[in-house]
């Protein structure tokens, strides 16, 4: 069935070269290459727990030149590789099968905050809460904001093209890059963008950002700044339905508001929160909640806020409530930020989606994931981005329990399909790595699949660089028919 | 000219026609000039093709949800129509590139062009969510899809943006749509020295501002549009009436200021579109004022420029009515963070000017969509001679 990670089996692989650990170590240092089992146990997973490959190597370069002397190592030895910056990833995108895993977290400088042209050039490593906290002295931020930043890396949000709450109003990782100096996988290094001012020719940047390390490792990225909005008001609308929760969010949208964030929580998804020691004051009787936040300049803020908060009780809403003080905006923005974290407390295994479907059809989809779940019976919670319909229909439950798991992956695998009929994407914002290859033949024909291929090659021709992700493997007309010998893995 | 007897002209009038279209032309390996509307025929770098292909036949709203602010349409709907359907709605596609009314939707992408408005709302490649093209190899490309979040598969919609035509044609496209807003107000602000114009820029970007868009406007361009006769700075203000009215007055301390018609913008971008020489020079916003002035104060043999500049994205545009070959000497070049952007000029003037389509990686990337260079190749050798036939629109008006 289209969609179930466990069909995307593991390839066999072609042994790696002996030669190869000691010329990384003879880079990096000894330590930083890990080759016993032990050691990689933790790079045999990303974020997404169910998921699991073994890498055969792992390598951490500790500068921007041990990075590029490592590429170029692996060219040499024409060896696969996948990136890797924090492993908070949400698809396997950065499990490496037999392959070697380059480890970015070690380069971590801030190269430069420009604060008058509001521009900070990182390496890939730094995490993103790091740049918030280097930005926000000077009265700016860095809009992307993915419930993982306290761990996420810059490198990896370009990787997957990363969104976040706020990304409804300020845009996605896309709308935030301007430049990245790659290290393309054959060892040679070209710029994407432009710091300042315009690029000529095709976008590369913006084909670059989202490309979930495939077509090569940013070794510094140019990012815009920008600056604190002067007010905010972070509202909690409490709603005794979940359809009147969608038809306030669709409400909203149509009339032209555009919320910083928008985002929505079922009663299921709430009650866990507040079980937990993230509990943010929510609700425990309710069956939908919106935390709906507005910000720019003060004049004209609670006009927008009184349109809001008429359209939640028009649409159903028992109370809404804005935030008092910056403690409240907090707390209220923590028990979003961590509920899944609170619902890994509830049963060993979390799996999620990340499906996007256009604002009209929240109501009906959110009707039919509940029927879905309801007729597999599977508890299906949903915490959400509604401001721009991108869902995560999200299950606890126990992997090892050969049952449930399989009522879990049908009933997921059909809501993607669901969500897919209404015209929506299989991913807003966590990449198709693996754990989406499945569903890809569902939203594209043959020609756009072997097109995105072509595009692949173009940046790297021997398809070494995380190999076998994004799109399946057997979509890529021209690779089908590569002599076995120079074929990397899957 | 001989070439004009045997030139073909492709008027497909949908996807397949277009496919077709591509695929005699590898068949009679005969390159192609790919063109909208041609209301922009000699704009950009010279196409060595005198067949032509033309995509304005495909127009025609494909889906609008107006609940979604999505609008999905055929690549040869004209901007002004898009414009229209949506303000039914009190909705806008926020896109206002230099361009004639019948300048198309899969053109603005094709180009990548943009305007004031970019400064709020972005440029093409920020409200493009989906498309679909037909490839240099006949291929039938679906990138992205109708929704606003999407991170499927490699970023096809992002590369057929701003290519050119040189990867294929965009035969349709989806689109983000904003609200218009309830309130609108233009402020011209007189630039009384051009000393003050930095400054001015700089507080035009503060935190406590946030305008539609910010645009200088020089006293040449200025008496030209019919409005007050100075080097000028417009600030579109818009949104719900609190916000308009003390945006209004905040915008108003910083100068002496005028209100100006909201029509003022779409004068401005059908102003001078038939000049000779247009060229953008960008670089760092910080600079952008300093760039202007540059701009303004540069000779021309046949009289003053007509200089503007998005003070917010640190572009000024450059319109030379008239221009003689020792003309050519007097165009900038790049320097430190500053580029320099060729838009329209006499065909020769291209010859070794770097459009950014060359770069080894740009060559691959070219060659895995048109590998035979039938669409749009570019004219290495350009002569002063015009090759292609008078362009006749839909409505039987003739373009040059």
């Amino acid at each position: 069935m289209a969609g179930l990670t466990h069909a995307v089996e593991s390839r066999p692989v072609t042994p790696l070269p002996d030669s190869l650990a000691p010329a990384l170590a003879r880079i990096v240092g000894a330590r930083r290459v890990l080759a016993r089992g032990t050691e990689l146990v933790t790079y045999t997973s990303d974020g997404l727990p169910g998921l699991r490959r073994t890498p055969s190597l792992a390598v951490f370069p500790g500068t921007r030149d041990e990075l590029v002397a490592v590429v170029r190592c692996l060219a040499e030895h024409r060896v696969p590789f996948v990136p890797r910056g924090a492993g908070t990833g949400l698809s396997g995108g950065a499990l490496a099968d037999g392959t070697v895993i380059v480890g970015l977290n070690r380069l971590t400088r801030m190269l430069e905050l420009d604060v008058e042209n509001r521009l900070a050039v990182v390496e890939p490593g730094v995490v993103n809460v790091v740049l918030q906290k280097a930005a926000a002295p000077h009265g700016l931020h860095y809009a992307p904001d993915p419930s993982s930043q306290a761990a996420c890396t810059i490198g990896g949000n370009v990787a997957e093209n990363a969104g976040g709450p706020h990304c409804l109003k300020y845009g996605v990782t896309l709308n935030h890059v301007v430049h990245c100096t790659v290290l393309l996988p054959d060892g040679t290094i070209t710029e994407l963008g432009a710091r300042h001012g315009e690029c000529d020719g095709y976008d590369l940047l913006g084909a670059f950002v989202g490309s979930e390390g495939c077509f090569g490792i940013a070794l510094d990225c140019t990012v815009k700044l920008v600056p604190l909005p002067p007010a905010v008001r972070t509202l909690l609308a409490d709603f005794g339905s979940l359809d009147g929760a969608a038809r306030a969010v669709s409400a909203i949208v149509a009339s032209g508001i555009l919320p910083a964030a928008m985002e929505m929580m079922d009663g299921a998804a709430v009650r866990v929160v507040e079980a937990s020691i993230y509990a943010a004051g929510y609700p425990v009787d309710c069956e939908a909640i919106l935390l709906v936040e507005l910000d720019g300049v003060a004049a004209g803020l609670d006009d927008d806020v009184a349109r809001v908060v008429e359209f939640c009780r028009a649409n159903g809403a028992r109370d809404v409530r804005v935030a008092a003080d910056a403690a409240e905006r907090q707390r209220l923005w923590q028990g979003r930020k961590k509920a899944f974290g609170a619902m890994g407390r509830v049963a060993p295994h979390l799996v999620l989606q990340d499906a996007v479907v256009p604002r009209t059809q929240l109501p009906t989809v959110l009707r039919e994931i509940a029927a879905i779940g309801a007729r597999h019976g599977v508890a299906v919670w949903n915490i959400f981005h509604a401001g721009d319909g991108n869902l995560h229909p999200s299950v606890s439950y126990d992997a090892t329990d050969a049952d449930e798991s399989a009522r879990v992956e049908h009933c997921m695998s059909e809501i993607m399909q669901a969500c897919i009929a209404v015209g929506g994407t299989i991913t807003g914002e966590h990449g198709v790595g693996l754990d989406k290859l499945g569903y890809m033949e569902s939203l594209f024909d043959g020609d756009t699949l072997d097109a995105m291929c072509r595009l692949r090659s173009a940046f790297d021709p021997e398809r070494r660089a995380n190999p076998g992700k994004v799109v399946p493997v057997h979509s890529c007309r021209e690779w089908h028919h590569a002599p076995a010998a120079r074929r990397g893995v899957a | 000219m001989s070439t004009a007897v045997t030139a073909a002209v492709h008027a497909p009038v949908d996807a397949d026609g277009v496919r077709q279209a591509m695929l005699g032309a590898r068949e009679t390996r005969e390159p192609l000039h790919l063109v909208g509307a041609g209301t922009w025929l000699d704009g950009g770098a010279p196409v060595r093709a005198v067949s032509r292909l033309r995509l304005d036949a495909l127009t025609g709203i494909v889906a609008y949800e107006p609940g979604d602010l999505v609008i999905t349409a055929l690549a040869g709907t004209p901007l002004a129509t898009l414009d229209r359907i949506t303000a039914d709605h009190g909705q806008w596609l926020a896109l206002d590139p230099p361009a004639h009314g019948d300048a198309t939707i899969g053109a603005t992408l094709a180009t990548g062009a943009w305007g004031p408005l970019a400064h709020a709302i972005g440029t093409p490649r920020d409200l493009v969510l989906g498309l679909h093209a037909i490839a240099g190899t006949g291929e039938s490309i679906r990138a992205g899809g109708r929704v606003v979040k999407n991170v499927a598969g490699f970023d096809l919609v992002r590369l057929f943006t701003g290519s050119r035509g040189t990867l294929g044609a965009i035969v349709e496209c989806t689109l983000r749509l904003r609200a218009r807003p309830a309130h609108e107000c233009t402020l011209a602000l007189h630039v009384d020295r051009l000393g003050m114009l930095p400054a001015l820029a700089t507080a035009l970007r503060a935190p406590t501002l946030a305008p539609l868009a910010i645009e200088f406007v020089n006293a040449h361009a200025a008496r030209a549009l019919s409005l007050p006769a100075h080097d000028l700075v417009l600030v579109r203000i818009g949104g719900n009436a609190a916000f308009v009215r003390a945006q209004r007055d905040a915008v108003a301390r910083l100068a002496v200021a005028e209100e100006v018609p909201t029509a003022t913008w779409s004068t401005l971008q059908r102003f001078a579109l038939r000049a000779e020489l247009a060229y953008r020079v960008s670089g760092p916003v910080t600079d952008v004022a300093v760039a202007a002035v540059r701009e303004r104060a540069r000779g021309w043999s046949h009289g003053e420029p007509f200089v503007r500049a998005s003070l917010g994205r640190g572009t000024v545009r450059v319109v030379v009515a008239a221009v003689d070959d020792d003309d050519r000497a007097r165009l900038p070049g790049a320097s430190g963070t500053r580029r320099v952007h060729l838009e329209r000029a006499p065909r020769h003037w291209w010859a070794g000017v770097d459009d950014g389509f060359a770069t080894p990686l740009a060559r691959r990337v070219r060659a895995a969509f048109d590998p035979d260079m039938l669409c749009n190749p570019r004219d290495e050798t350009p002569d002063t001679a015009p090759h292609d036939a008078p362009h006749t629109t839909a409505h039987g008006d003739v373009r040059g």
